[in-house]
């Protein structure tokens, strides 16, 4: 795995389908049936479930080789591919004996023997859920005949997750939604969101990315539903978050013109001078930024923000100039010093 | 009384555990009695029904215990699903179903859902250098910590 830490996600760098969606992404996971879960798997068992799955890897397109055990990848190389590939969180603190594939655009990942036998996730730039639930079917189809899946007739395909058991498919968004927010409308939109049996959740789990506008909604019942009907939920959804915020922004412009640029243009000062800019700011200043490009404030593609939403977070920063990860003042004078001189000129 | 983990036949066992710090009595059958491995401390016959006391569940397909899948949130094996049957139904139905679940006020939390978030909070202070509001969280936090050993060492 070559990945860059001063390079984008492939994926991510292309031109947005429209200002409220970031990516969309699925997930599909499987175990075999009769087979002990990763999390009781040794070494030598868990070496045997990679070895069962190869020739189906292969004829999908994805080489043995290209499989690092994820216990050999450095602790700031494994929170750099958390940070850039919505890989889960726990592959950070515990990599059990899993091992980690990422195709070349980054648009696929394939987790061995992590949490569940087998989990590929796929991301993409538009919210075409029908196409990521393809790419998930067909890869997992190469392995249908030749395993029989853990699945019970009440809680559906068995993750070893519980909260996952269901169609075995997660889908979710990134959404961008800061009008929402500044007209005060986003309370009421999480909790309809919720009872529609979704989840808002923000992106790396630091929860300022939800209170400055940059939301993760994902599927949230998965017993008793196909992918066919989460597909058609979250599609609904992203479609109504989509509406709710493109009608927020005509308003918010219209009625309070003045004070948004203000928001907009503070955080741009804050972005070209500031000495030092840390972690938890980062969200908030692009989110202002990245509506200020949206509104026409300033001349630029979104993408920009986008992939500085990822490149200027913390291991990135730490694999790209040799910094400590613990080492936050060093770490917030890297990201001060990055988005002023990358983020105007992309 | 039907058995709580199959629902099917009627309840012979009365299994009695202590589950993250809360007392917690189940009914069940013979078979699910035999299916779930169980490390028995303590058996007693009352009125026809046993009752045992546990120091855990145990999946006989590997060998994980409640208290392990507690900690830890993963399933060893697909066994798990029935060994855990009555625990899982409940995390997946308030997990998956529960339609508003930050609704849930302060007055229908349990006492130590109340105590783990104080004490993030005061976390959150003392990282935050907020001294006066950290201070206020843990004599809470106090208080709450003595109703709750008392309420202990009532049962």
């Amino acid at each position: 795995m070559n990945i860059l830490p001063n390079k984008p996600p492939t994926w991510l760098s292309t031109p947005p389908e429209n200002d409220v969606v970031i990516g969309c992404w699925g997930v599909i996971l499987r175990n075999i049936s009769g087979r002990k879960f990763p999390i009781k798997l040794g070494s030598a068992e868990s070496e045997t479930i990679f070895s069962l799955f190869e020739p189906y890897l292969l004829e999908a397109g994805w080489n043995a080789d290209s499989f690092t055990p994820i216990e050999q990848i450095d602790p700031i190389h494994r929170l750099l591919y958390y940070e850039r590939l919505n890989i889960p969180e726990g592959v950070v603190h515990r990599p059990m004996h899993g091992l980690l594939a990422i195709s070349e655009d980054e648009s696929k990942t394939v987790l061995v023997n992590w949490v569940d036998h087998i989990n590929l996730i796929v991301r993409m730039r538009t919210a075409k859920f029908d196409e990521i639930v393809y790419e998930l079917t067909k890869f997992i189809g190469y392995f249908d005949d030749a395993f029989e899946w853990a699945k019970s007739d009440k809680f559906g395909y068995l993750s070893s997750n519980p909260m996952q058991s269901g169609a075995g498919v997660i889908l979710g968004a990134y959404l961008h939604v800061p009008a929402t927010i500044l007209l005060g409308k986003f309370g009421r939109l999480k909790r309809e969101l919720i009872e529609r049996e979704l989840t808002v959740a923000s992106i790396w789990k630091m929860g300022v990315e939800e209170a400055s506008g940059i939301i993760n909604l994902k599927t949230r019942r998965l017993v008793g539903v196909t992918a066919e009907q989460l597909v058609a939920q979250i599609s609904r959804a992203v479609e109504d978050v989509v509406a709710q915020e493109i009608e927020a922004r005509e308003k918010l412009w219209e009625k309070s013109r003045e004070s948004v640029e203000d928001k907009i243009l503070r955080s741009a000062g804050i972005v070209t001078y500031a000495k030092l800019v840390e972690s938890w700011e980062l969200s908030t200043l692009l989110s202002a930024i990245r509506l200020g490009i949206s509104l026409g404030v300033f001349p630029m593609p979104l993408s920009a923000v986008d992939s500085n939403l990822i490149l200027a977070r913390d291991a990135h920063l730490a694999a790209r100039f040799g910094e400590e990860l613990t080492d936050q003042q060093k770490l917030s004078m890297r990201r001060a010093q990055f988005l002023a001189e990358t983020l105007w000129f992309s | 009384m039907k058995c709580e983990i199959c629902g099917k036949n009627d309840a012979t066992h009365q299994v009695v555990q202590f589950i993250a710090g809360r007392r917690k009595v189940i009914n069940v059958c013979d078979e699910c009695f035999l299916k779930v491995g169980i490390d028995e401390q303590l058996a007693s016959a009352d009125e026809g029904v046993k009752k045992v006391e546990v120091s855990s569940f145990r999946c006989p397909g590997c060998g994980m215990t409640l208290n392990e899948f507690i900690e830890s949130r993963f399933l060893g094996c697909e066994q798990c699903y029935e060994a855990f049957g009555q625990f899982i139904d409940v995390l997946v139905q308030r997990f998956q179903s529960e339609s508003k679940p930050e609704s849930k006020g302060e007055e229908q939390k349990s006492p130590e859902e109340v105590l783990v978030r104080l004490k993030l909070q005061l976390k959150r202070a003392v990282d935050d250098e907020r001294y006066e509001e950290a201070a206020r969280i843990r004599d809470q936090i106090r208080l709450l910590e003595k109703k709750l050993r008392s309420k202990h060492e009532e049962k």
